[in-house]
């Protein structure tokens, strides 16, 4: 709420600094001379932090498994057809709860439905929920932060103290409250449910972004040429794009990349407590709670395990990425 | 210090106020009926909605509303369900066994996440350091209640090392849930404290202590890890929020009668006032950690408090 | 750990406390390797004071690191050289002694005592840690002893302000607890990292002063590290003059001042501001010095330099050589800069 947790609240939401990969942990420790030691400086090349970050990620291995994760569950998102050829909604009975085998990669839930398809189709729902989310925090975090950063004032104390109290709902709770109150009916369309989550999800988690942005914007604010510009007449708009924007990119998109892990966890924690997607609708949330009843755990594990497989793999390929590009955009390694 | 502890005492006023504020236009200001959904699957009898009018002032102006609906909150009227129960009777019931799972939890996320981070900040760059960040993010990345389904199959039922479920309570029977709660936040503690430990190992105070003649070891347990502590602390307090989020699912695994069963089960019997209540108790416990933790972090850092 | 309650039994060999000689550091980066100190020779006798000048990044921090023990390593590796204090080398002795050396022996006071002072722990406590470790004193004794201290550094209300943390205290307070801490139990040496460079210019004369005063009482050797001429000339005995992770030249204080033998410290006399030449532009070194990871062939100043010919450029380093009696310096035209005609 105050100055003291920020930094704290800063590293939790980038993930806690630190580099990962075992390379990087050692150059991070060698570039630490001239500051700790009063020792020589050593000449560097200069680099545009762009470059040079995609010269750290390109090295970094956690990248590439990210990217790829990220790739492939997009694909089942947006064409889940190229992967399987079975319907998920075409269920039989008479064959629920089989274990795996060559028809049902994954076996059959209780309905009788391919684990596999269920499995593949689900990703549609997360992806969705996780980007939707994503967009929605980093506008409205963005426009609050510009304009608490810009305007100042009483304005900047008013969004700023606004975004403390958002801030002190936990996520969870507050989309519980928000899901509760606007419950779906049978007949709801699965987007409308959809974006319910996605607004439960954005309400509750955009003061994270607004504080990036304004304390970025707070950061290049004092600088010589962004009076001069003001003083010129330049409109805030041109001096957000050309100025603001470049310097709160890295940051923004790194815990935005972080957040969407969290909010596809999120949205399936929802969904497993019974008020986030429901059925008909087909998303690893509600495949793990339909599968997590005592008795299945114990005869048919493999309902549970498969969704959650995925899910986990989903929530992991976005951490890895921000993670990875956190290390590369981390000023104290260049 | 006391100084210290108004402030923050103060400025706690309007989050609490506003927190409030914002779930109370959530339930009751915002178009739509608000005693839906809180009588079972059925439409509410007529006469508990006139009931339930009367009892949160519906016709009153909204901020009228809003004022009497934190009286009552302030007297720990959290309301009357469908089934005639108030819910903080409901809460006082089960807050026992739940305070017990949290409280294992901590003291998971305590001792183990901040042992882990020591390592793998000590060891910074060898190979324990990268396996502890990588698992690490591996734990964060698997949702608690496939973390909780997991460990309750493999180490409950394979391995039988554990209970399968607590339905009972007792602290034996919380160990599996209080680690499976703590998973998360240990990972993230973990992480906090190796790059607090890390950043502090080139502070120019760690250089005093080695002139000074002090071991190492010293150097790390008492200089080093005191200072890097401070944000650990911090974190833990705010982690909190997750934690009761937590408990919800890790109950409703194992089966623990506790507040987070009950708001599980609140769900699924639309008991709303049920629901509402006990989450709202759960936001203000919440805040409240956070203030104890405030206050902790003025004694950790004097830099704050003794100014 | 083990409390040790005595001192390491070490006593000065001829008269000579520490003696340095051909230290070697350098800096392993990514982006090469930094040769930080290219061999430094010097010895420390007891109540001597020697100041170490040169610009950041001249190695004079490192050296003064090297000699403790307390570079960070990796990155810095000492690659070569002695430095033996009463006869034992510091380098190769084994850790553990090494720590009982360390703050006992030799000491050390650094630059912003602020940050170098932990932010968390009582100024009380700082000092008392010292008696614990070293002596295996017991709280309330070495809290005692810390006391005593602070009131020797001329600390007011030391008793009740043993218990303030630092960052209660005004700067010169500060580097007087510093102090404090650095000779708590009575080194035989007290390396001072540009002890005044943090302070305002009234308090950077007291603190000398009580360094002074303090050398006086207990006879200790003193390093001064600095990049200030004006801090060190009244308390120094030597002064070396570093460049480039060399010393080039080292003298007393009076000769170094009245007419210097290496063209570096030409440079570096001429750019005092002084009083009898008012309204005349300042002489600055012109050029800037070179990278570490980079150094030029021949002479490390030869770029800068205006005695510089074809001889710096292409023959090895300058051997640092004694010139005049008791006066060392590292220069192929040392007759010519000590005749050159003045300004």
């Amino acid at each position: 709420m105050t100055e003291p947790h920020d930094s704290s609240l800063a590293k939790d939401a980038l993930g806690s600094s630190g580099a990962t990969a075992l390379g990087a942990v050692l150059e991070d420790d060698l570039s630490g001379i001239d500051a700790t030691t009063g020792g020589p400086v050593v000449g560097t090349k200069p680099r545009s932090l762009w470059s040079d970050a995609w010269y750290d990620l390109r090295r970094d291995p956690l990248f590439w498994i990210s990217a790829v994760l990220i790739v492939v569950f997009i694909l089942m998102a947006l064409f889940p057809g190229l992967f399987t050829n079975k319907d998920p909604r075409q269920c039989d009975l008479s064959v629920a709860r089989h274990i795996p085998s060559p028809a049902h990669w994954f076996g059959t839930d209780i309905q009788g439905c391919d684990v596999y398809a269920r499995t593949i189709y689900g990703a549609r729902s997360s992806i969705l929920v996780g980007i939707l989310a994503t967009l929605g925090t980093a506008i409205i975090g963005s426009a609050v932060g510009l304009i608490a950063g810009f305007r100042g004032g009483w304005l900047d104390t008013l969004l700023s103290r606004t975004g403390d109290i958002f801030y002190a709902i936990p996520l969870l709770l507050g989309g519980i409250i928000i899901l509760y109150t606007f419950p779906n009916q049978v007949g709801t369309p699965y987007i409308v449910v959809v974006l319910k989550v996605v607004a439960a999800l954005a309400i509750l988690g955009w003061p994270s972004i607004a504080r990036l942005m304004r304390s970025s914007v707070l950061q290049v604010m004092p600088h010589d040429y962004i009076q001069a510009a003001k003083a010129l007449g330049a409109k805030p708009g041109r001096i957000i794009l050309s100025h603001v924007l470049p310097n709160a990119m890295a940051p923004v998109m790194v815990v935005s990349t972080i957040n969407l892990g969290s909010y596809i966890a999120i949205e399936a924690t929802l969904s497993y407590l019974g008020i986030g997607l429901q059925e008909p609708a087909i998303s690893w949330g509600v495949s793990i709670s339909d599968a997590s009843g005592l008795g299945y755990v114990r005869s048919a594990p493999f309902m549970l395990l498969f969704p959650s497989l995925f899910l986990s793999l989903a929530v992991l390929a976005f951490i890895f990425l921000g993670e990875a590009s956190q290390n590369a955009f981390d000023p104290k390694r260049h | 210090m006391l100084k210290y502890v108004i402030r923050r005492l103060l400025q706690m006023i309007p989050v609490v106020i506003g927190a409030t504020f914002i779930l109370f236009c959530l339930v009751f200001a915002l178009p739509g009926d608000p005693t839906a959904g809180r009588c079972g699957d059925r439409p509410c009898p007529p006469a508990y909605v006139a009931a339930f009018r009367a009892e949160y002032h519906l016709d009153k102006p909204l901020l009228v509303q809003y004022g009497l609906y934190l009286g009552r909150l302030l007297h720990g009227d959290l309301g009357v369900n469908f089934y005639g129960n108030t819910v903080v009777s409901e809460l006082a019931a089960r807050y026992p066994v739940t305070l017990r799972l949290a409280f294992i939890a901590v003291l998971v996320e305590i001792f183990v996440g901040i042992a882990a981070g020591v390592i793998a900040g000590v060891r910074h760059g060898g190979f324990l350091d990268y396996l502890i960040l990588v698992s690490s993010l591996v734990v964060i990345s698997i949702p608690i209640f496939v973390i909780g389904s997991l460990a309750q199959l493999v180490f409950g039922m394979k391995l039988g090392w554990f209970p399968v479920t607590a339905g009972d309570g007792s602290w034996s029977q919380l160990v599996l849930p209080g680690f499976v709660l703590g998973a998360l936040s240990v990972a993230y503690v973990a992480r906090l404290t190796r790059a607090n430990l890390i950043d502090n190992q080139h502070a120019d105070y760690v250089r005093t202590a080695k002139a000074k003649g002090l071991s190492g070891f010293r150097i790390v347990t008492i200089h080093t890890l005191r200072n890097s502590l401070i944000p650990v602390i911090t974190f833990i307090g705010y982690d909190f929020g997750s934690l009761m989020g937590g408990a919800i699912v890790t109950e409703q695994i194992f089966n623990i009668n506790g507040i987070g069963n009950f708001i599980f089960r609140s769900i699924n019997q639309r008991d709303g006032v049920s629901v509402v209540g006990a989450v709202t108790c759960l936001v203000l416990v919440y805040l409240l950690a956070n203030l104890l933790v405030d206050l902790l972090y003025g004694v950790l850092d004097p830099r704050i408090s003794h100014d | 750990m083990p409390r040790k309650s005595t001192r390491l039994d070490l006593a000065p060999i001829d008269g000579k406390l520490l003696e340095v000689t051909d230290l070697h550091v350098e800096f392993r980066t990514r982006d090469g390797v930094a040769k930080a100190i290219n061999g430094v020779n010097f010895s420390l006798s007891p109540s001597e004071t020697l100041a170490i000048l040169g610009e950041s990044g001249s190695g004079k921090s490192v050296t003064a690191q090297a000699i403790m023990g307390i570079l960070d390593s990796p990155p810095a590796f000492v690659t070569g050289g002695q430095v033996k204090y009463c006869g034992v080398d510091l380098l190769t002795m084994p850790e553990k002694d090494m720590r009982r050396v360390r703050g006992d022996h030799i000491s050390m006071i650094f630059q912003d005592a602020l940050s170098s002072l932990n932010p968390v722990f009582p100024v009380g406590w700082q000092i008392a840690e010292m008696f614990r470790i070293h002596r295996g004193m017991n709280r309330s004794d070495a809290q005692e002893q810390a006391v005593r201290l602070m009131e020797r550094v001329r600390i007011p209300a030391a008793r009740e302000r043993a218990g303030n943390y630092p960052h209660q205290f005004s700067g010169g307070m500060r580097q007087r607890i510093m102090i404090a801490m650095a000779i708590a139990l009575d080194p035989r040496v007290l390396i001072a990292d540009e002890p005044t460079t943090a302070l305002d210019v009234t308090v950077q004369a007291q603190i000398m002063t009580l360094l002074k005063e303090l050398q006086e009482e207990s006879g200790m050797g003193l390093i001064l590290i600095t990049h200030d001429l004006g801090v060190v000339a009244d308390v120094a005995d030597d002064i070396a003059v570093m460049y480039c992770g060399r010393f080039v030249e080292h003298c007393d204080v009076h000769r170094l001042y009245a007419n210097p033998a290496h063209p570096y410290t030409v440079g570096l006399i001429d750019s005092i501001p002084r009083l009898d030449q008012k309204g005349e532009q300042l002489f600055a070194i012109g050029g800037l010095p070179p990278s570490l990871t980079h150094l030029p062939t021949g002479c490390s100043f030869n770029p800068r330099c205006r005695f510089a010919t074809e001889e710096c450029r292409v023959a090895g380093a300058p051997p640092f050589i004694e010139v005049e009696d008791g006066r060392f310096a590292a220069c192929y035209h040392t007759e010519e800069v000590l005749n050159r005609e003045r300004v």
